[in-house]
């Protein structure tokens, strides 16, 4: 369960990116994250992930403190960008291996994983070329296949869904339903209320840094449908 | 397009030259302060090298009435250096600039576009011609005073003579780039031609060392002749130097024209260019195959040794003081006669005063030069990897400093069991050396990361502004030469005024370099850890 508590991150001293948020992910949900442009949903992410320093509040997956065991949260944590750099001088199965290394993957659990998630997001015959040969989406399928390698119990996905080509988006729907039902949990940020409407349970919607809705989602929009609810908060 | 050009390259410059690109983004004014004057004393180092050499080059002929040899080197030499530079950086600035799909959309012509980033590399080798042409012609004004035509002669030189040898090394870069594109281990060809040409500029260096002064007199005729059948222009540039106007004219023909007709050519088709040239290649028949698993720590060095070995920028920028040291080794040869030159005192003195020199050289070459003090900056957009995953940021730091020392140590070691073979060392000073090479690169290793972590600049287009341009790069030289002269003019004091052996002031140079290593390493790991965390 990842517990965050009064989050408050300013980037000067006028404006809080984020302020004072509260937020509680429980082991099975899928949780989606939405807002406006500069609404402070990156910064949330890059904050609860240990990218960013924060000036105050708390963030603990499962009762570990990220700002007191770092390591120790992020080995349960998986986190991807919108837009993600990788290794460009390496090839992708070397990417794969590296992050497998760095959470002590064990061969077997490569040998079983690697093919199995390459396989579905189809990109097994490329993983041999340089990254900097990929493109957009192959560079984001990579991401996703290396952190969902080393079986994290939490996945922070900051808009996912962008770049990919809609079989990919549908192969890593199953996937993140397939996590949760293990008793994983997923937080990502989206802009497409359709897709947050239909795979999560649960929604939190910020505005100028501030939280103003959250819950699970047939309370938050209540009659009303996503889109609207969205335009009458924001 | 005039504006346009303007607007551009004001943009361009400011990645490159800014204040707050170069590294030190803080608003405070003392760092920047600080900085320029590192750059400034890196210039008036580089200068004062470029007029020492012209001073000692007009005594030896000058007497012989054959000054035209100093121009007529000056141009070739800098001739050199333009063209190195242009193999070597010109991809980046023109094909492989990170802005340049950003770039194209806008609507600006793509011949604006590749007119900002020709100026972007012209005055980068500008720069080079001023420390070495500007330099030697403004001491030979001084030494041998000025005429119209030498002087408007030497201004045209500086400014034009980069021009061809950017023309052709844009040519070869491209043509090389072209050729090895779809080559699996195209980035570790590239670096093998550069570590291949640059030891062949060593051995250059080390024939061209070879000619006595007697031999350039007796021969300054037939030398001008010979560099000027190797590069023509020189023996225009000489001409105009001595009053032929028409010399001069085609002096700056044979520079600008090339550059023109490379322009036009590039320009028809710009983009194009850009993409087969960015092209890589891919494969889509892999098929897994079980690898074996590897410690983090283990894991973190592959990267970075690999990340340095498939860059030549990296490996040729970072890894110089190997150079130097290769230099060393063949210029032991000469040394080796140090003893007989030193009359009046004692052969075991002599052999001090050579090991003594020989221990500072390579302390100094061992120092000059660091992986670790760009390698921070280099994470640049992916730093986001590095601190989204459970790993210890001492082992990122310590994987970065070891790099370092692990490329460099080999070629260090092989170079002073050469000279200690050469020169007849015992096995004990012998040793005694490797050790000092092995404490001066760790040290160096973790000073790398100290200034790197003072100075990061994560906003780059091209590698070539953090391994070349930084504050952080800039620094670093800095502190390894007032280091390096520091402890080694401490030891011959030792020697001078309390008599001590060389053994034991190469083993307390040792223990100054063991103790300056602690400090950094605490530094690093305890400072440079918190420091990291803010980085992003």
């Amino acid at each position: 369960m990842l517990v965050i508590q009064s989050l408050t991150k300013s980037y000067s001293p006028e404006k809080k990116a984020v302020d004072d948020l509260s937020l509680t992910i429980e082991d099975g949900d899928i949780y989606g994250f939405i807002g406006h442009n500069g609404a402070g949903k990156t910064t949330t992410l890059k904050s609860i992930t240990g990218i960013i320093p924060f000036e105050s509040g708390t963030v603990t997956f499962n009762g570990i403190d990220l700002s007191k065991q770092p390591e120790l949260y992020k080995s349960n944590i998986a986190y991807i960008p919108d837009n993600p750099d990788l290794y460009e001088n390496m090839t992708g199965i070397k990417y794969i291996n590296f992050l497998a290394d760095v959470f002590s993957v064990s061969q077997q659990d490569r040998d079983s994983l690697i093919p199995r998630y390459a396989d579905a997001f189809e990109l097994t015959g490329n993983l041999g070329s340089p990254i900097s040969s990929y493109s957009h989406g192959m560079k984001q399928k990579l991401a996703l296949i290396a952190a969902f390698v080393h079986k994290p119990r939490l996945l922070i996905l900051d808009e996912p869904f962008v770049g990919l080509d809609p079989k990919a988006a549908y192969t890593l729907k199953e996937f993140m339903k397939e996590l949760c039902a293990g008793g994983g949990s997923i937080f990502f940020s989206t802009h497409v209320l359709e897709v947050a409407e239909k795979l999560c349970n649960k929604i939190a919607i910020i505005k100028e840094g501030k939280l103003v809705r959250s819950g699970l989602i047939d309370d938050v929009r209540g009659d009303s449908t996503l889109e609207n609810l969205f335009l009458e908060l924001v | 397009m005039k504006n346009k050009f303007i607007l551009l390259l004001k943009a361009g410059l400011s990645y490159t030259f800014a204040s707050s690109k170069m590294g030190f983004g803080s608003k405070s004014k003392g760092k920047k302060i600080g900085i320029i004057i590192l750059f400034a004393f890196l210039g008036i180092y580089l200068a004062a090298f470029s007029a020492i050499i012209t001073v000692l080059f007009y005594e030896n002929v000058s007497a012989a009435g054959l000054k035209m040899l100093i121009p007529s080197l000056f141009v070739s030499a800098s001739a050199i250096l333009n063209l190195l530079s242009a193999l070597f950086t010109s991809a980046g600035f023109l094909f492989k600039a990170k802005d340049l799909p950003i770039l194209f959309p806008l609507p600006v012509s793509h011949r604006t576009v590749l007119a900002v980033k020709f100026t972007q590399f012209y005055l980068t080798e500008v720069l080079i011609s001023l420390i070495t042409l500007g330099v030697s012609m403004v001491t030979f004004y001084v030494l041998d005073g000025v005429t119209l035509m030498g002087l408007i002669t030497g201004v045209v030189g500086i400014f034009i003579a980069p021009l061809l040898p950017m023309s052709i090394g844009v040519a070869i870069a491209f043509g090389v780039g072209m050729l090895i594109r779809n080559f699996k281990y195209k980035n570790q060809i590239t670096t093998a031609i550069t570590v291949i040409s640059s030891v062949a500029l060593v051995l250059a260096y080390y024939a061209a060392s070879n000619l006595q002064g007697d031999f350039i007199i007796a021969n300054a005729k037939a030398l001008i002749d010979k560099v000027s059948s190797i590069y023509f222009p020189t023996r225009l540039f000489v001409n105009a130097f001595e009053g032929d106007v028409l010399s001069l004219l085609l002096f700056i023909a044979v520079n600008v024209l090339p550059l023109i007709i490379l322009f036009l050519l590039v320009s028809l088709r710009y983009s194009s260019l850009v993409a087969s040239f960015n092209t890589e290649r891919t494969s889509s028949d892999y098929i897994y195959t079980a690898g074996s698993a590897s410690s983090t720590f283990g894991t973190f060095l592959s990267k970075e040794i690999k990340r340095v070995l498939t860059s030549s920028m990296y490996l040729l920028n970072s890894c110089s003081s190997m150079l130097m040291l290769g230099m060393y080794a063949i210029l032991s040869f000469k040394l080796k006669t140090l003893p007989d030159q030193l009359f009046g005192v004692s052969p075991e003195l002599a052999e001090d005063i050579l090991y003594l020199t020989m221990a500072g050289l390579i302390a100094l070459a061992c120092g000059f030069t660091s992986t670790s003090a760009s390698s921070i900056s280099l994470e640049a957009k992916t730093l986001w990897i590095l601190r989204s995953i459970p790993v210890d940021i001492k082992t990122i730091f310590n994987a970065k400093a070891l790099t370092n020392a692990i490329i460099q140590l080999p070629v260090a070691t092989a170079a002073i069991i050469f000279i200690c073979i050469v020169l007849g060392f015992s096995i004990v000073k012998s040793l005694l050396l490797l050790a000092l090479a092995a404490i001066v690169l760790l040290a160096a290793s973790y000073g790398g990361l100290v200034t790197n972590l003072l100075f990061p600049k994560l906003d780059w287009q091209n590698e070539m502004q953090v391994i070349k341009q930084s504050a952080a790069s800039g620094l670093y030289i800095l502190f390894s030469f007032v280091i390096a002269t520091l402890f080694i003019g401490l030891a011959v004091l030792g020697m001078i005024f309390l008599h001590l052996d060389s053994l034991t002031l190469v083993m307390g140079v040792a223990a100054l370099y063991m103790f300056l290593f602690l400090i950094l390493h605490g530094i690093t790991l305890g400072w440079g850890v918190r420091k990291f965390q803010r980085i992003y």
